[in-house]
């Protein structure tokens, strides 16, 4: 019994908004936050059940468990969310900088999802990666990369540039 | 055609900003829309690094003096900024006599247009009295009376990087006002949130001024000075006389190339409430002309006996003199009572003083208390080398200073049985003279479960290497970083671990 239980708990089903069950160790799917956190609740229980994860498709699921395997041995991330002492760097250790080389829709989803599962290493390389894509564009590259729409007058795009001058790069 | 992109939510946006570290990426991010600019805003002033100053840059006045009018005029940025830095040290004005005509003050004046409503009116508030009013308002191009306006407007400041030019008259006089809760930190107090502060000097012979200040804020927690001095008798005008005792939440006093007269460092070592890390790195003789008391340091830190954790007492990789005539050399007493401390970093001159006897190699055991884990001897090549020291007198100072860890590791196990590390500064011409010695040290460290390191401090050849010199970082583990100092001072080539191999 106490084998069948502990192999039980090996791995864990999860269904994905398009009504995918994907199998997956339960070490991998704990990258997660959110899904360590459920299987926690549900204590010794059976993991049978698919933990339902509705904001997020099998593609990008896929992809995201892919990081989780790849990173399944990692020290668990501090506690420390300080904005001030968090590591500012914008360096992305190569494995995931091939792992994010996707395109923007599948980059954005990523981002997305890890911060619904609750995966800070990942939503932080993800968001490391589109800081780096962004660096030195114009506000009109900006604005299509994110889709955003300028409701600024003139007027005020000339306040806001005045305001600013002193900030540059050195 | 519709864009595929999802949208991110605020905080997503807000995070990736957060990376962004490039001024101009984070100013067209603010062009955005009023969304962005919102957004960006706080990322774009929360750190503010200054290299616009110097003193012969007209163009960083300009720019400092607009910053420092848009804080005025617009407090609510001014509450994002969390550090701010200058380098190299802001324009005191003490140029302006070698002014050309065309760039003298009125010159100047012209070129900048009136002086701006926000900075007459902060200037107005800020004087006690209409001569310094007067003064000030000509000096308003002057980067040294800005950064006295714009600094305290800085609500939220955490760390301020400041490294001071010869003659730094407002910057000074605001710290001191701000300490003394004179007019108009009286009402408003400044920098009530500042937990660290580097205060240095940018001159490379005579030191700067102290400013006792930083030690009277509540937030404070990390105090680094660089270059700075006081002379003796300054009598009861000086900035510090009205720190109370055990006031101070400072835990990290850092001194580096300073030289501080009796009663400064004695008071400095009484105002933290609880001290646990002391760096003092004494300066040479010119960077200010007071005498230096070994014992009254270590009076000073007997009232830290109970917090104090980490201890690093040395003197500039240049080397000093100590003076017979003025200088208190004696070796410094025991530290035994100080329960928590676990690392030392020590000169021998501190330890052994300048003429050991034949019973002073024991100092060393007996200096350190129980539980120290990390010993470092600094200098350990230069112990009593001077001017007018005879061979054979170094040479009996060495043997001292060998004997003295030959007899440490011999009581290791029961006198200090929690060390574990010891380093050993020296140079590749004493391994050469005393490598037998110095080999027999590391074996016995070995045998006493001791991890012993010899490190190159290019004691034998300190100017050589001069290009080679980079800027050393601070604290104890030398991993807190700061602007580079101008003075070139806090510059040292890299010190090399050296393998008896």
């Amino acid at each position: 019994m106490a084998s069948a239980s502990t192999d039980a708990a090996k791995v864990i089903k999860v269904t994905t908004s398009d009504g995918i069950d994907i199998t997956v160790d339960r070490q991998v799917a704990e990258r997660s936050i959110l899904i360590k956190n459920l299987l926690e609740d549900l204590g010794g229980e059976s993991t049978d059940e698919p933990i339902p994860i509705p904001n997020v498709n099998e593609a990008v699921m896929k992809k995201v468990l892919e990081w989780c395997e790849h990173h399944k041995a990692d020290p668990p991330a501090s506690q420390d969310d300080d904005s001030d002492s968090r590591k500012k760097s914008t360096d992305i250790e190569e494995w995931d900088q091939k792992f994010m080389q996707v395109d923007q829709e599948m980059l954005f989803e990523i981002i997305l999802a890890a911060n619904y599962l609750d995966i800070k290493a990942l939503l932080d390389v993800g968001c490391k990666t589109v800081a780096n894509m962004i660096k030195g564009k114009s506000p009109d590259e900006i604005r299509k990369t994110f889709n955003i729409q300028n409701d600024f007058t003139p007027e005020e795009e000339d306040q806001i540039r005045r305001e600013n001058e002193w900030a540059e790069d050195r | 055609m519709a864009s595929r992109i999802p949208g991110l939510p605020v905080e997503l946006i807000a995070r990736i900003l957060e990376f962004v570290t490039s001024m101009s990426t984070l100013k067209a991010a603010m062009l955005c829309s009023s969304q962005w600019h919102e957004i960006a805003l706080p990322y774009l002033y929360r750190s503010i690094n200054f290299t616009g100053g110097s003193y012969e840059a007209f163009p960083g006045n300009r720019t400092l003096r607009d910053l420092t009018v848009l804080f005025l005029r617009r407090p609510e940025l001014a509450k994002h900024v969390r550090h701010f830095s200058i380098r190299p040290a802001f324009n005191d004005g003490s140029n302006r006599s070698d002014d050309s005509p065309e760039q003298s003050c009125e010159g100047k004046r012209t070129a900048f247009g009136n002086i701006e409503e926000e900075l007459k009116s902060a200037i107005a508030s800020a004087s006690h009295d209409d001569m310094e009013q007067s003064k000030w308002l000509a000096a308003a191009d002057v980067e040294d009376a800005l950064l006295a306006l714009l600094l305290p407007k800085l609500v939220n400041l955490q760390t301020l990087d400041l490294e001071t030019p010869i003659i730094p008259h407002y910057i000074e006089t605001m710290f001191n006002r701000v300490g003394l809760k004179q007019k108009p930190f009286d009402t408003t107090p400044a920098f009530t949130k500042l937990k660290s502060i580097l205060w240095a000097h940018d001159d490379n012979k005579y030191g700067g001024n102290v400013v006792a200040a930083p030690f009277m804020l509540p937030s404070v927690q990390s105090i680094f000075m660089h270059r700075t001095g006081s002379e003796d008798d300054e009598g009861d005008d000086a900035p510090y006389i009205d720190m109370p005792d055990k006031t101070s939440s400072v835990t990290h006093l850092e001194l580096k190339d300073c030289r501080l007269d009796t009663r400064m460092i004695e008071k400095m070592l009484a105002v933290p409430k609880q001290l646990k890390t002391f760096i003092y790195e004494v300066g040479w003789g010119h960077l200010s002309y007071c005498s230096i008391s070994w014992p009254a340091i270590r009076r000073g830190l007997e009232l830290q006996k109970d917090s104090l954790e980490e201890l690093w007492w040395d003197y500039p990789h240049d080397g000093i003199n100590w003076s017979d005539d003025t200088d208190d050399t004696s070796p410094v007493q025991s530290f035994r009572d100080f329960e928590k401390l676990r690392r030392v970093r020590i000169a021998p001159d501190y330890v052994f003083g300048l003429r050991p006897d034949g019973k002073s190699y024991k100092r060393l055991l007996d200096l350190l208390p129980r539980p120290v884990e990390f010993l470092h001897i600094v200098h350990g090549d230069e112990y009593g080398v001077t001017l007018e020291t005879p061979i054979s007198s170094e040479k009996a100072k060495m043997k001292t200073l060998y004997k003295s860890i030959e007899h440490l590791l011999a009581h290791k196990e029961t006198a200090l049985p929690a060390l574990r590390h010891l380093t050993f500064d020296t140079s590749l011409k004493k391994i050469k003279e005393d490598g037998d010695k110095i080999a027999n040290l590391v074996k016995l460290a070995q045998s006493s479960g001791v991890e012993m390191v010899l490190r190159n401090n290019f004691g034998d050849d300190k100017w050589a290497l001069y290009d080679e010199r980079v800027e050393r970082k601070w604290g104890m583990d030398e991993d807190i970083v700061w602007g580079q100092c101008g003075s070139g001072c806090n510059s040292v080539p890299p010190y090399e671990v050296i393998s008896l191999q």
